[in-house]
């Protein structure tokens, strides 16, 4: 079947069921989605469909046949996306694990709010669990990104 | 926690010159028996001509920062911009590189003297190499940013130019440290290195590895501990496409000679060509399990059993002050209590997992471990290879893990892969494990169950206190080389000491459950009983809690300490950062209404901290926590920013601990398989944390875990008083 991740086309020889996710790792190579808990449970595997933040782990690759999927190496093109930025200014990172898929369900969400509150953010990373307990920093810098998107 | 294996610390410093003719600093020390000895060579800086220096920081990130501030400390006595140095950490396990662990809050204290010593010495030497060009003393020279100045003529001299010459100069014994007050790194907040790589995805972790050919496990374990496998279809199994080979792993009990046996499960293993291949393979294996003696334990005959014996005298007295007894009698009042804490399990981020490769009698590993050598010991046991040979025969690739709290110590992960690879000859296999197998098959923090008994005097001061512990021992567990209570207990934690009468004891309970650690594991557990019952105590008596603590510790000084992070435990530097912790976290102040401030402090792995939190308890008995406020004194503070991170994520954690997390165990299997059950604190639920660090000069001490074991004792007592009853049993549960 075809796919569209990054921008680029990739044709995959998988069983429609196999979860995007390990579409992603074990066939195209890119590793840099999580697995954490393959349940939806806990967000480390979070990718864009159309802009929107979704569960790869749950997500059968046959239903994203022919639909755009990015990923944290897609994310920021030449530039770092302000969300990237905003994580490197406010040094959120620990052992960094669980941060692509915070940075792809932050810039989801800044995508359809680009002034969150904190509750706004609370509840839109509220399925990302952060095992070093970064939330604070994670709060700050999601609102530091959307500075930087609107400056 | 003595987990670190015994290293022959005479190093000596040596001079060299790089690939492209730069200045190479490295340490050189006897190696390791277990290696064969000799003399082995580890760079820790490099500065080529053309001016570039790289940072050696030898120690495994697990998310502490280690890498970070390790480099610091070099880079402060080379006297470099931090902005221009790369650090760089060994992609292998070399013993040229000393000490490649993380654990038990060691990596700064350990490291502060001899990084320090190699930065110092390549300044000394660059400096020499300066001075004699402009012939001038080497005192009227000195060393910033990367360059040598001669202080009166303003003459200057980049690193790069000097390195030529500097490589043939004698490396000085002892070079003399810099003052802490011209320190310019060191004590600066400071950045993680590596977030650009983090941040796009682009660093490996140990399951991103991916190599040519490359197979992928999972593996059935055993339900039950110790449980064997009678019988097991895997034709189902193998009609999966994909899948390559069903396999069954013998339960062993891997024999380290240099480490610690490791009990590893009886399972099936499903070996394909992709993870999913493998997962759908293992749901279509048909098993049948003899559950083993193990089946007859679960929580609650454990609890008895605890329960039990704790009601008698203690299996051991390990402290003994004045006269408990006669004091408990002649109390004007007592109290008694029991505090309980759960296993728990510390289920980093990325699950435990391991890529191994066997081929032509070596074994290739790529391990995301805090311990690498102990993964060599689990490897080389498991494929049979003989010690000797290990230097050559057994190579440990170092990859990022995605967080360690403790599970990484211990190898049983590594030693499954590296016994699977044995079976696929020549292909790489990476054996992932699932999350319900992270919460299930682990070696998980003991449980404990603690019996405290106080006697007060007439003006309500602690004059008698007991203190006895039952628990399975993690030492027992591991055949660790300290007695069985040294895992489970320190006797010497306040208030020892500082009561007249004073008894700690301790009784070993049997269990089926595998042991290991936990951040900040033993205090964790104790601090908290020990915290809460002081609480306690402080109420009955009618006193402040803090005002107790801080009466109990008396004047300023030194008292001895025996357990870890001793031999020195300073009652000043523990009632500074109380007093930190309680004016800034507005302790003793009005609270708004249906809240309530808890206040706990310890001496944490040579660290000391102190916490307020503030709570309150909604309809439902459901905790909403609102403020954590944390001052520490853990030393010099190297990378301030570094610590205040690990504040964070401690005091999160002890949220977790408070709160959250329990394993409990039914027929002898973990109840727990997911998240759901094993629920970890999530964004919503994260309150306002403020961090305090002291300023100090003190040699640093660890900050790993130290934030844990004070929130989680804050916590509780806020909840305490909030709920209006006393809570002593972790999880919390009020409903
Ligand atoms: S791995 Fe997908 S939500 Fe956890
Ligand atoms: S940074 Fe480690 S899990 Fe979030």
């Amino acid at each position: 079947m075809k796919l569209i991740v990054n921008g680029k086309e990739h044709e995959v020889m998988t069983p429609g069921e196999t979860p995007l996710l390990w579409v992603l790792r074990d066939f195209l190579g890119l590793t840099g989605t999580k697995y954490g808990c393959g349940m939806a449970q806990c967000g480390a595997c979070t990718v864009h469909i159309d802009d929107q933040a979704v569960r790869s782990c749950v997500l059968p690759v046959g239903a994203v046949a022919g639909r755009s999927v990015t990923t944290i190496e897609g994310l920021s093109s030449a530039e770092l996306h302000p969300v990237q930025r905003a994580w490197i200014e406010t040094d959120v990172v620990q052992c960094g694990y669980c941060q692509p898929g915070q940075i792809m369900a932050a810039a989801a969400l800044l995508k359809v709010k680009a002034k969150p509150s904190d509750a706004d953010i609370d509840a839109a990373l509220c399925g990302n669990l952060c095992r070093c307990g970064t939330y604070q920093r994670i709060r700050a810098a999601v609102r530091r990104a959307s500075e930087i998107a609107g400056a | 926690m003595s987990v670190r294996s015994a290293i022959d610390r005479r190093t000596f410093l040596k001079i060299g010159v790089t690939a492209a003719g730069g200045l190479l600093v490295s340490f050189s020390w006897p190696a390791r028996a277990e290696n064969g000895g000799g003399t082995a060579l580890g760079a820790f800086v490099e500065i080529e001509p053309d001016g570039s220096v790289t940072i050696f920081s030898p120690r495994p990130e697990i998310g502490g920062g280690v890498k970070t501030s390790l480099a610091m400390m070099i880079a402060e006595e080379l006297a470099v911009d931090w902005k221009t140095v790369k650090v760089r950490q060994p992609d292998r396990l070399d013993p040229k590189y000393l000490d490649q662990f993380t654990g038990g809050s060691g990596g700064v204290r350990d490291s502060w003297g001899d990084l320090r010593k190699a930065g110092a010495a390549a300044r000394a030497v660059l400096v020499a190499a300066a001075a004699e060009r402009w012939g001038v003393a080497a005192s009227e020279c000195r060393a910033e940013q990367g360059a040598v100045i001669h202080v009166a003529s303003g003459r200057r001299l980049v690193y790069g130019e000097l390195v030529k010459r500097a490589s043939q100069l004698d490396l000085p014994k002892d070079p003399a440290l810099k003052d802490p007050k011209d320190f310019r790194h060191v004590g600066k907040p400071t950045p993680t290195v590596d977030l650009a790589q983090i941040v796009t995805g682009r660093i490996a972790y140990g399951l991103d590895v991916r190599l040519p050919g490359m197979l992928h496990a999972v593996i059935e374990r055993s339900p039950t501990f110790g449980g064997k496998v009678v019988h097991f279809d895997a034709s189902r199994a193998l009609a999966v496409p994909g899948v390559k080979k069903v396999v069954e792993l013998p339960a062993d009990r891997f024999a380290l000679k240099s480490g610690r046996p490791i009990m590893v499960a009886n399972g099936v293993a499903v070996v394909a060509t992709s993870t999913w291949a493998a997962m759908k393979g293992r749901r279509a294996l048909d098993v049948r399990w003899e559950p083993g003696p193990a089946a007859a334990e679960s929580t609650r005959t454990l609890r008895g059993e605890l329960e039990r014996l704790t009601s008698g005298p203690p299996g051991q007295v390990l402290r003994n002050d004045g006269d408990v007894d006669a004091a408990l009698a002649a109390a004007a009042k007592t109290l008694e209590a029991v505090y309980e804490a759960p296993f728990v399990e510390a289920s980093p981020m990325e699950p435990v997992n391991c890529t191994a490769l066997y081929r032509d009698g070596v074994c290739e590993l790529w391990a995301p471990t805090q311990n690498p050598y102990n993964a060599r010991s689990f490897a080389g046991t498991a494929v049979g290879l003989p010690q000797e040979s290990w230097e050559k025969s057994v190579v440990v690739n170092m990859l990022r893990p995605g967080g360690g709290f403790g599970r990484r110590l211990d190898n049983d992960y590594v030693g499954e892969a590296a016994w699977l690879a044995k079976e696929v000859p020549g292909a790489p296999i990476q054996v992932v494990w699932t999350r319900g197998d992270e919460l299930r098959h682990s070696l998980y923090r003991s449980t404990g169950y603690h019996r405290l008994r106080a006697g007060l005097d007439a003006s309500g001061m602690p004059i008698a206190w007991s203190h006895h512990l039952a628990s399975p021992s993690r030492y027992r567990y591991q055949h660790g080389e300290s007695p069985p209570y040294d895992s489970e207990i320190t006797p010497d934690d306040f208030p020892a000491q500082f009561i007249p009468n004073l008894r700690v004891g301790w009784s070993e309970a049997q269990s089926a459950v595998p042991r290991g650690y936990y951040r900040a594991m033993v205090p964790g557990a104790n601090l908290f009983a020990l915290e809460c019952f002081l609480d306690e105590i402080a109420h009955a008596a009618g006193k402040d809690p803090l005002a107790l603590r801080l009466a109990l510790l008396g004047p300023d000084r030194a008292v001895k300490y025996g357990g870890y992070g001793g031999p020195v435990f300073d009652t000043g530097r523990l009632r500074r950062v109380l007093e930190i912790a309680a004016a800034k976290g507005d302790w003793g102040k009005p609270v708004r209404k249906g809240r309530a401030r808890g206040i706990a402090g310890g001496f944490v792995f040579g660290s000391y901290v102190a916490a307020v939190a503030e709570v309150s308890v909604v309809r439902g008995g459901e905790v909403r926590v609102h403020r954590i406020v944390e001052a520490a004194d853990c030393g010099t503070p190297v990378n301030p920013q570094g610590i205040a991170k690990q504040i964070e994520g401690g005091a999160i954690d002890g949220m977790n601990l408070a709160l959250k997390l329990e394993i409990t165990i039914d027929k002898g299997a973990v109840v727990q398989k997911s998240f759901a059950e094993y629920p970890l604190t999530r964004m919503r639920e994260a309150p306002q944390i403020e961090t305090h660090v002291v300023e100090s000069a003190e040699a640093p001490s660890g900050i790993g875990e130290m934030a844990v074991p004070p929130a989680i004792g804050a916590i509780v007592n806020a909840v305490s008083a909030a709920a209006g009853k006393r809570v002593r049993k972790l999880p919390i549960r009020l409903a």
